[in-house]
Parts: structure tokens; C-alpha cells; sequence
């Protein structure tokens, strides 16, 4: 056995380990999906159907109820604690990274606490804080406590980066006669582009996610998908196609960012694997 | 334009002195090369005249102006980084331009500019390469041009050939030097290529651990050295040294090594200072103005071939004089006249002309 017929052996294990891997992965998403076109019969039945006719009646059913408002609730809120943390975040790791304060590791460290603690010792305070401010079913008030948890981990993340950034591209940029800031702007910044990608995703999914907070700082206004999904399941019984449409129509946004900055966020994952 | 001052720049990283106490003058239009060995603080050098690194004391000057407060992108330098330091997300084409921009200057001039340098530095077919697409060699062009795309008032360029081959060098050393001649830019040029060093430099500057140790045109750096380090560092291969002792006898002055002793004519005493006698020296001869030959003749030196290595016209033979006392000779294969091999017997001329004497305590220039 010549070694390209070994290689090609190789190759193709490897698809298929790949391809069985993401089937286990997939499996769950794709029940959703057929679910959320099944009538309740088909949904039940036993052995799982896998061939039906499909119908829109759960989608329709969804459409017409709350949810619209709380899906388009979840992407305003989740869009804009996305956008604002990874600004101030990128500009704060960009401080710290390159005019560290005297008391920098510390700092830092209790910017990082913020994201380990644990969202149910902080639901009553923040409850209390936001109804003394009156800003309770608030938009404003999901996008705020969303961004104190994103923007400590886009901290962190971006600092990375902007660590492995060499000083002297900065420094060519300075002499050439740029500014402090066009030097983070035109030179630094789109070199992290892996890193904004990697922490706007995050960002994102974690505000999409969000449950606790939103339940508690939330009645009817700005209740977000996740609420929403979870006051369907009611005493009276869980209607599963309903859920499974929802959870269908909560997903596409979130797979269209992401197809939207694939490559940078896979060169994100690779953690500071600045290459050009 | 734009002349240079150093003043008794001092650069502290931490507690480590880098730079000792930089005094240093470049003229307007002036190509001033430094060299030295690795880690004696060439780049700390330029970084201060770029003003990217703070001297801990002294002052930089531009023509009679302090500049020490002056910021970086203001003091109107053009520098190419021995690490290159090329933005690796933008093309050639756009890391030439991007200094241009900076200044926002007109489109048809910044493109009129990326032409001159991509002919000058021969790189038309690789503009809209990336620079992790290029070669080692044809990313150095890239910074260099880089500095020289904006005509600033000093180019301060960081070892920028030397990752070239010996015919691009050449021709590039030529249109540099040309370029520089016609700008009128006032240059600072670190090498280690002495060849580069030699063909380039109005004046030379030999820095040893952060310190200047002599300053001059390259003929006078050549024959007067003015120290050990110099005269070692310059030339190659390295000066040869001899620790003799330097005595009157008969009225004449002469040098006096254990294995031989040469009467030193006229001019040469005439060089020497007053104090040069009745004391220990080393004498220093390069290993070109030594000759050799097969049969002795009046003051020459037995010895015994050690090693021999044939360069392309010529050829550098060490010799043993006795154990642990080698020299090395470089000699044209022509004016040799024979087919040296290992271990031959040979005689050594030293012309005593010839011979550098430095004190064997300081290391400094008896002369
Ligand atoms: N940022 C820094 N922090 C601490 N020490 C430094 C720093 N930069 C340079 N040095 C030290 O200063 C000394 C001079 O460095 P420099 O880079 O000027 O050497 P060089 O002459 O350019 O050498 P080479 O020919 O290898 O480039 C070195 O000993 C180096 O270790
Ligand atoms: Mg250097």
C-alpha cells in the first residue's frame, strides 16, 4: 500500500468520524425542526415518523400569539448588549492591554468575577436596583445587565489579542503620523477581527439564552423568547409543535450570524493564532 | 533639511543601562552607518532619534531644536524595522500606501509614490501580495519602502538588506545611495555587513555595549582604529594581535615578541606618542598587509600552515608561529605564487609599517 492510497484511507475515516459526530450533535436540533412541521398526531406517534406531510399550522399558531413580540424583544436586546459590550469591550482591552494600570492583573481579575458569578445571587439585587430606577419591563434594563456579563468576558477575550498584536505595527503606524486612536482603529482593531467575531458570538448567544434575569426583570413588555417559550408549557399541557416552531424560528438568527463570520470565527477558536 | 544631534543619551530599560552616555552628530544629508556586534543597542539607537524609546537623560536634536517632547509621528522620520513590522492584513500595494494616508495626501501622488518605489525596489509583479505571501528578502523591500515612500526629512533604516542576495544587495545599495544623494534625506543605517558599511557610509559609527567607541569615515575607521574593539571588529578576517613589548635599543625603537623583534622605521616612531616606550603593547596587523613565501628572507617569521581557506580570487591561510600563536593572512592567489597546503613550512613577512599598537591595559591607540 503506497502512502496516497494510505493518505486517501485516512481522509475518508476521518469524514466519516466527522459525519457521525455531527449526526449526534445535529440529531436534536433536527427533531426540532421536523417537530415544528408535524401535526400533534404525527409528533407522537411511535415509531417517529420520518416521512409526513408537512404542515405550517404550529408556525401559524406561534405567529399569532406573543411570541412575534418576544422573539423580536430577544434580537433588539441581544443586538444591542452585543454591539455595545463589544465596543467598550475592545476599547477597554485595548487599555489594559496597552497602557496597563498600575493595579492592572487585579482589576482584571475582578472585571472576570463579575462574569463567574452566579446569575441567581444577583437576580434580587438587580431587581431591586431596576425598580427603584423604574426601569422594570424595560428593554433598557435587559441590555444594560446583559452587557455587565458580556462585556467582563470580552475583556478578557479581546486582551488576548490585542497582547499578541506586535508593538511595532503600532509603532510604525505612530510614526507614520497617526493618531492614538486611528493606530487602535486602522491598525489594531482589524487585526483582532477573529476576536470581535468570536466575542460578538458569544455575546449574542449568551443574551439570546438568557433566562433568569429576563424572567425576573420582565412581565409583558420586553419579556424576551426564552420566557416566552416557557410560559407555553402550561398546566393545561405543553403543546410541543408550538414549542418546537418557536424554538425553530428562535434559532435562525443566530445560524445566520453565525454562517455570516464563519471564517473569522474559526480563527477566533484558535485562541491568538494571529497569522496575517 | 534636518540634521542630527545625540547628546549624552543614556537609555535605561529597568535597571539595565542600554545605551551609556550616545554623543552623536549626523549632518544634513549625511548617510551615517552604525555597526557593531549583536545587542549593543544599534535599534535602542534609532528608536531614540525616532523618539518611540525615551532617553533617561540627554537630549536628541533636529537641526538646533531639542526634540525630546516632540511626539513620534511629528518628528517627520521615516524608519524600516529589522523586524519589518509589515501590517500583515493589508497587501504591499496597501502597506506602501497606507503612510501616505496618513498625511492625506492626493490620490495621483500616493500612486506616483507606490510606482517609484515598486521600481526601485523591483517588486511590480508582488504588489497585491500579502506579506506572509512573500519571501524574507522581498518583505525587507517591502519595509524598506515603506520608510522611503513618504520622502521624510530622516530615514532611520534597521539592518534593511540584510536578508538580500549579493547581486539584489549591490544594485539596491546603489539606487539607495543614489536616492538618498538626491533627496537630500539625512540617513542613519544600521548593518553588520561591513561591505555594506564601507560602500554606503559618509561616516561610521562603531558602537560596542551601548557605547560609542569611534566615530569616523570609513578610511580612517580602516587604518587608524582607535581601540582594540575596533580595529577587531572591523575588517575581515579580524586584525591579528600580538602582545609585544615596545623597547629602545641602539638608539632605534623596537617591538620585541618572543619569537621575533623588528626595528620600527622612522614614521612610525614618529606616530607613536612619547610615552610609547619601555612598556607592553599589542600589536595589531591585518591579515592583508601580511605576506608570505616559501623561502626566508631578511626579518621573516617561521611558521607552519594551519588551516587554508581559498575565497574566490583569494585566499586566507592561518599560520602557526608556534603553539597557541596563530595569524591570519590573506593573500591574492597570485601574488602568492604557489599552492599552499596543511602543515607547509613558510616564512612570514610583517611589514612593520604596517602594525597597530594599542596600549595592552586600555586597549586604546598609542598614536
Ligand atoms: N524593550 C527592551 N527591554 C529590555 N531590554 C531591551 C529592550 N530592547 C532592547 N533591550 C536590550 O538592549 C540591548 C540593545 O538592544 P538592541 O536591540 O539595540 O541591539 P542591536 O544592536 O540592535 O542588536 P542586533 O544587531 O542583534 O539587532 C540588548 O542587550 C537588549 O537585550
Ligand atoms: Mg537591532
Amino acid at each position: 500500500m503506497n502512502s496516497d492510497t494510505r493518505e486517501t484511507i485516512r481522509k475518508v475515516l476521518l469524514f466519516i468520524l466527522t459525519i457521525l459526530i455531527t449526526l449526534v450533535f445535529f440529531l436534536p436540533l433536527l427533531w426540532v425542526v421536523m417537530s415544528s412541521f408535524k401535526t400533534r398526531l404525527d409528533l407522537f406517534a411511535i415509531p417517529p415518523k420520518w416521512i409526513f406531510t408537512p404542515t405550517l399550522e404550529n408556525y401559524i399558531g406561534i405567529l399569532e400569539s406573543d411570541f412575534k413580540q418576544q422573539l423580536l424583544n430577544s434580537l433588539i436586546i441581544a443586538a444591542f448588549s452585543t454591539v455595545y459590550s463589544v465596543t467598550l469591550g475592545s476599547l477597554a482591552a485595548y487599555g489594559f492591554s496597552r497602557y496597563p494600570p498600575k493595579s492592572g492583573n487585579f482589576i482584571l481579575f475582578w472585571i472576570l468575577s463579575l462574569r463567574m458569578l452566579p446569575v441567581i445571587a444577583v437576580v434580587v439585587p438587580f431587581y431591586l436596583v431596576f425598580r427603584a430606577l423604574g426601569l422594570l419591563d424595560t428593554h433598557l434594563a435587559l441590555v444594560l445587565v446583559y452587557s455587565i456579563f458580556n462585556i467582563s468576558f470580552t475583556i478578557w477575550l479581546l486582551k488576548g489579542f490585542f497582547d499578541e498584536i506586535p508593538l511595532e505595527f503600532e509603532e510604525a503606524a505612530k510614526l507614520e503620523g497617526y493618531s492614538p486612536f486611528e493606530v487602535f482603529s486602522r491598525v489594531s482593531l482589524p487585526l483582532t477581527r477573529p476576536g470581535l467575531a468570536a466575542a460578538a458570538m458569544f455575546c449574542l448567544i449568551q443574551s439570546l439564552n438568557e433566562f433568569l434575569i429576563a424572567l425576573a426583570l420582565t412581565t409583558r413588555v420586553a419579556e424576551t423568547a426564552p420566557v416566552g417559550l416557557a410560559k407555553l408549557q402550561t398546566f393545561l399541557g405543553t403543546d410541543w409543535g408550538r414549542i418546537s416552531a418557536a424554538a425553530t424560528l428562535f434559532m435562525i438568527p443566530v445560524v445566520f450570524f453565525t454562517i455570516l463570520i464563519r471564517n473569522e470565527l474559526i480563527r477566533g477558536m484558535s485562541f491568538g493564532q494571529l497569522k496575517g | 533639511m534636518t540634521s542630527i544631534r545625540l547628546e549624552n543619551v543614556h537609555v535605561n530599560f529597568g535597571k539595565t543601562e542600554v545605551l551609556r552616555d550616545i554623543s552623536l552628530e549626523v549632518a544634513d544629508g549625511e548617510l551615517c552607518v552604525i555597526v557593531g556586534p549583536s545587542g549593543c543597542g544599534k535599534t535602542v539607537t534609532l528608536r531614540a532619534i525616532s523618539g518611540l524609546t525615551r532617553p533617561s537623560r540627554g537630549h536628541v536634536y533636529f537641526d538646533d531644536n531639542v526634540i525630546d517632547h516632540v511626539a513620534p509621528g511629528d518628528r517627520n522620520v521615516g524608519m524600516a524595522f529589522q523586524t519589518y513590522a509589515l501590517y500583515p492584513n493589508m497587501t504591499v500595494r496597501e502597506n506602501w500606501e497606507f503612510p501616505l494616508r496618513a498625511a492625506k495626501r492626493q490620490e495621483e501622488l500616493i500612486q506616483e509614490r507606490v510606482g517609484q518605489v515598486t521600481g526601485l525596489l523591483d517588486m511590480g509583479p508582488l504588489l497585491n501580495r500579502y506579506p506572509r505571501e512573500l519571501s524574507g528578502g522581498q518583505q525587507q523591500r517591502v519595509a524598506l519602502g515603506r520608510a522611503l515612500v513618504r520622502r521624510p526629512q530622516v530615514f532611520l533604516l534597521d539592518e534593511p538588506m540584510g536578508n538580500l542576495d549579493a547581486k539584489l544587495r549591490v544594485e539596491l545599495r546603489a539606487s539607495l545611495r543614489k536616492l538618498q544623494m538626491d533627496l537630500g534625506v539625512t540617513t542613519v543605517y544600521v548593518t553588520h555587513d561591513q561591505v555594506d558599511a564601507q560602500a554606503l557610509g559618509d561616516k561610521i559609527v562603531v558602537m560596542d555595549v551601548g557605547s560609542v567607541q569611534q566615530v569616523g569615515t570609513p578610511e580612517q575607521i580602516y587604518e587608524t582604529p582607535a581601540n582594540l574593539f575596533v580595529a577587531g571588529f572591523i575588517g575581515t578576517p579580524r586584525m591579528n594581535f600580538l602582545d609585544g613589548t615596545l623597547k629602545q635599543e641602539n638608539g632605534n625603537l623596537v617591538v620585541e615578541h618572543p619569537l621575533f623583534k623588528m626595528d620600527l622605521p622612522e614614521e612610525v616612531v614618529g606616530r607613536l606618542a612619547d610615552n610609547a616606550r619601555d612598556r607592553k603593547v599589542v600589536m595589531g596587523v591585518r591579515p592583508e598587509s601580511i605576506g608570505v613565501s616559501t623561502h626566508p628572507g631578511p626579518q621573516t617569521i617561521p611558521g607552519k600552515i594551519y588551516v587554508c581557506e581559498p575565497q574566490s580570487n583569494e585566499v586566507i591561510i592561518e599560520i602557526e608561529l608556534e603553539e597557541e600563536v596563530h595569524l591570519k593572512v590573506r593573500v591574492g592567489r597570485d601574488a602568492l605564487g604557489f599552492e599552499p597546503y596543511i602543515d607547509q613550512l613558510v616564512q612570514v613577512q610583517i611589514d612593520p609599517d604596517t602594525l597597530h599598537f594599542f596600549d595592552s591595559v586600555t586597549g586604546v591607540r598609542l598614536s
